[in-house]
């Protein structure tokens, strides 16, 4: 392999760098934090094993409260989404084509804007309170925490069944039909068993994100004296007296619960799927909802408005209002916030401090995953393969562990990086690079090793093999995966919350911070740009990939 | 039971996909439907199913009326009694061959042990017996054919449908499920209506053929009328391989040019175009009907031999086909086109 790496040019050089420099800023952290839980007074322990499992406060009721928030927020999501998957593909509802967006705002919009969207709803002299008199719903405690994330992660089942049913053979049921099967049974007994390897990964997947869920839970859910795992390893790092060992042990235990469960996910899409992606689609006719048509459409658009215009609309209105309790009349309206911070420059310096951060880590991403693929689909070597695995198990490991292992790793010599924004910048990358390293891999595995041997054959050397034919060809799932480190660190606050400090603040963090100390209105300032830009970028996002495949579904 | 189409039409807004069909199918037959893609022949195939329905016309089977738009008549699919087998084999991958054959069975509130017995039987007509438990991916692609067709058999349907079923196939397992779904059908003596875009294959398989293009019928009848009484230029090339010649007829010939070609019948003065078939052209000293020709390029093709003859005073290059036992022609040679093979075809 090492003839076939010099024979590379450039790409010798960049991919040392990129490569090395990644597995050092994945696994040193990982080392540390095991580290951490081992040690006591520099000395070999078990001591913060021994204490977590003989404190119920310290570990179980944490995670049974993780567990049990995050499979209860498994269930509604994935129901809520195979239903409205089935709505959006095989059914004559009003407006079906656009469910797709609706069910993408709440998850583009992040969970702990999601929650403090709640709380200024629902809250004391809450929007809805003050507006109407009624109090519908808590403010905060586990009910109001499910229905965030539920209503957060709904995209996952959403999109898995509605692919899944949209690239169904349609003559799998027609056979069905032609048998004898009335239409009920045909969906019984076909398409539901055919569906269910997309709709338990979707469940997974909702499962493993709720279980990393950090911002939402401390906003709604520890006021009311509820904590989970996230919760209670951001208290053990954060305030005093500090308990790193302790915070390392449930760290750990958060981060293979959550590979585990993704690890599962992939088996399971490995081995089960079913579906087979025919020539001929849309043959299939859609079901006709008949007299349920009206209601069901008005029930439907009734709650896809609320979850995603109403969380959008509080925030706006929030980030508008003079001060907290004197109503939400136009006499109580400014623009006094973003004024104050724009003379103050704190708004600018986190806009700055944000983009810049998440462009970095979008640009380390997208060249880590050209090396990565390259390296494991063309050059097929085990470095190539590493780097894959690593950049999945990263992404899998939720953002407030990598946190902590960061802060294990990089605030004490040999490597001091805390207060900087380089920590906070590998930190991104480190945790994001999946996402660009999946799709270019996937789009190589696609691509014909013939259009690169035709280059060389014309006389073209490697190098410019590597740069005039591999890149350019790879340039969608290269822009794809920029795009998305650029939005997920746009939006990232579990690990920003451990990482960042004074002059490093993103926008994201500047929100939730103010959120955590009960102040909403200044708060929704700093969220309103960081959601602007989330949103933005989704939405360019979303135009590439469907102008790449064509429409998603009929 | 017999299958009648009543001026049965389908268009998708306002392209049509099938004109107005007449189509009367014997109880027992197999009639296969047949033409280039996009031509009519598996929408007609799916409104037979009850998988669409069409936009006007009436379908019955047998006295019972299925499909009639006018009178807001669309039995679905389900309930028309039928077995189908799809292009893909649409086996459900999630099920046991078993599994497959049974599912269609346990709605129909048969009792376990029939259930059973049916599959069975139908598995043993395909030559599966033992593969029951298996699954379709662990199968070939000629088994996972085979278990398409028992399922569609299992449930003893009035009605059997083939939707472009071997165009999956390798040539050699392609005749041989030909032969297959011939015997079966035979046997079971169920009417069906089978579709496809290969000419062998439906002259092998059917009692009769229809030919369609541009969702309308061109024609009807066994194969070998169809082979060898095609009624137009497209049927004669769609069958087989099709000399033709054009010129103007008068009495009892054809005059192409200089040249004059007796005819057995007089078929009415005008504009003319003949078929003969290649095996029809004979090498040939005398007779009537004799022109000469240069043969301009010779293919061996196993059992018979096939010449490209340029013969002048035709203005066209005849193909000629002989037994390869016959000895081989080469330079000048004298062809006879006997009257009693030359058809003339409807459309001029």
């Amino acid at each position: 392999m090492r003839a076939a790496l010099g024979r590379q040019g450039w790409f010798a050089p960049v991919a040392l760098v990129l490569g090395g420099g990644f597995l050092f800023l994945s696994l040193y952290p990982y080392a540390r934090l095991v580290l951490t839980s081992l040690r006591a007074g520099g000395a070999f322990t078990f001591v913060h094993y021994l204490n977590v499992a003989q404190h119920d406060y310290l570990l179980r009721t944490p995670l049974l409260h993780s567990l049990a928030v995050s499979a209860a927020t498994a269930l509604l999501a994935t129901a809520l989404g195979t239903l409205l998957a089935w709505f959006a593909v095989r059914t004559d509802l009003l407006g079906r084509r656009a469910i797709t967006a609706f069910v993408a705002i709440p998850h583009i919009v992040p969970s702990f804007q999601l929650a403090s969207s709640w709380i200024v709803l629902f809250g004391d002299a809450g929007i809805v309170q003050s507006t109407t008199g009624l109090n519908p719903f808590p403010a905060y405690g586990v009910a109001p925490l499910v229905a965030v994330q539920t209503i957060h992660l709904t995209l996952f089942s959403f999109l898995n069944v509605a692919g899944a049913l949209g690239s169904l053979d349609p003559s799998l049921e027609e056979a069905a039909r032609a048998c004898g099967l009335s239409a009920r049974q045909v969906l019984r007994r076909v398409t539901f068993p055919l569906m269910l390897p997309s709709i338990l990964s979707g469940m997974l997947l909702a499962f493993a994100y709720s279980m990393a869920e950090f911002g939402a839970p401390i906003l709604l859910a520890a006021p009311a004296g509820f904590g989970t795992l996230t919760t209670q390893i951001y208290e053990l790092s954060t305030a005093p007296p500090l308990q790193f060992g302790e915070a390392a042990v449930l760290s750990l235990l958060l981060g293979v619960l959550a590979l585990a469960t993704m690890a599962l996910n992939l088996r399971l899409l490995a081995r089960g799927s079913f579906v087979t992606v025919s020539g001929k689609s849309g043959t299939g006719e859609a079901a006709r909802l008949g007299a349920l048509r009206a209601p069901l459409a008005a029930l439907t658009w009734t709650w896809l408005a609320a979850t995603s215009i109403g969380p959008l609309a509080a925030l706006v209105l929030i980030s508008l209002l003079g001060s907290w309790g004197r109503g939400f009349g136009p006499e109580n309206l400014t623009l006094a916030h973003y004024s104050t911070m724009l003379a103050s420059h704190t708004l600018t310096d986190a806009l700055w401090n944000s983009v810049g951060l998440a462009l970095g880590a979008a640009a380390l991403s997208a060249a880590t995953g050209f090396v990565a693929a390259y390296g494991a689909v063309r050059l097929k070597t085990r470095w190539g393969a590493l780097l894959d695995r690593m950049s999945f198990v990263n992404f899998a490991t939720p953002g407030l562990v990598v946190g902590i292992a960061f802060i294990l790793a990089f605030s004490s010599p040999p490597v001091s990086l805390f207060g900087t924004y380089w920590i906070l910048l590998f930190g991104y990358f480190v945790h994001f690079a999946g996402l660009g390293v999946r799709g270019v891999g996937a789009n190589l595995r696609q691509l014909s090793v013939e259009l690169e041997e035709a280059g060389s054959v014309s006389g073209l050397g490697r190098s410019r093999v590597l740069a005039r034919i591999t890149l350019p060809l790879l340039r969608e799932s290269l822009a794809a995966g920029f795009l998305l480190v650029f939005v997920n660190a746009i939006k990232e606050v579990s690990m920003t919350s451990l990482l960042a400090s004074q002059g490093t603040e993103t926008l994201a963090y500047e929100a939730f911070l103010r959120y955590s100390d009960g102040d909403y209105t200044v708060g929704s300032a700093y969220s309103v740009l960081m959601v602007t830009i989330a949103l933005a970028g989704s939405l360019i996002i979303a135009r590439r990939s469907r102008l790449a495949s064509g429409e998603l579904s009929t | 039971m017999k299958i009648v189409l009543a001026a049965v039409s389908k268009r998708y807004g306002a392209t049509p996909a099938v004109r107005s069909l007449d189509l009367e199918i014997a109880s027992g037959e197999l009639f296969t439907l047949i033409g280039p893609s996009g031509c009519g022949k598996t929408t007609t195939l799916r409104m037979v199913a009850g998988l669409i329905q069409p936009s006007e016309g009436r379908i019955r089977f047998g006295e019972r009326l299925v499909a009639d738009p006018g009178a807001g008549v669309a039995v679905p699919a389900e309930r028309r009694n039928l077995g189908m087998v799809f292009q893909s084999y649409a086996l459900w991958p999630h099920l046991s061959v078993r599994r497959n054959c049974s599912l269609g069975l346990e709605a129909r509130r048969l009792t376990v042990k029939e259930v059973r017995a049916r599959v069975d039987q139908a598995l043993a007509m395909v030559g599966l017996a033992g593969m029951a438990e298996r699954y379709p991916h662990q199968l070939s692609g000629g088994q996972q054919q085979r278990v398409a067709l028992a399922r569609a058999i299992a449930l003893q349907p009035e009605v059997l449908l083939f939707d472009e079923p071997l165009s999956n196939l390798d040539a050699a397992l392609h005749e041989q499920m030909c032969a297959e779904i011939r015997s079966v059908q035979r046997r079971l003596g169920i009417t069906t209506i089978y579709v496809t875009h290969n000419q062998a294959e439906a002259m092998m398989v059917s009692d009769r053929i229809g030919v369609m293009r541009d969702g309308s019928l061109l024609q009807v009848g066994t194969p070998e009328e169809i082979y060898s009484r095609p009624c137009d230029e497209f049927v004669a090339g769609f069958f087989g391989k099709a000399n033709l010649l054009r010129g103007e007829a008068t009495g009892g010939e054809l005059r192409i040019g200089s040249r004059t070609l007796t005819l057995a019948h007089a078929p009415a003065a005008g504009p003319l175009t003949l078929l003969i078939r290649p095996e029809a052209v004979l090498f040939a000293q005398e007779g009537d009907n004799l022109v000469q020709g240069d043969v301009q390029h010779v293919s061996f093709l196993g059992g018979h031999v096939e010449y490209e003859v340029r013969v002048e005073t035709l203005g066209t290059t005849l193909r000629v086909q002989t037994p390869s036992t016959a000895p081989h022609m080469l330079g000048r040679v004298s062809l006879r086109l006997p009257p009693d093979r030359l058809i003339a075809l409807g459309s001029g």
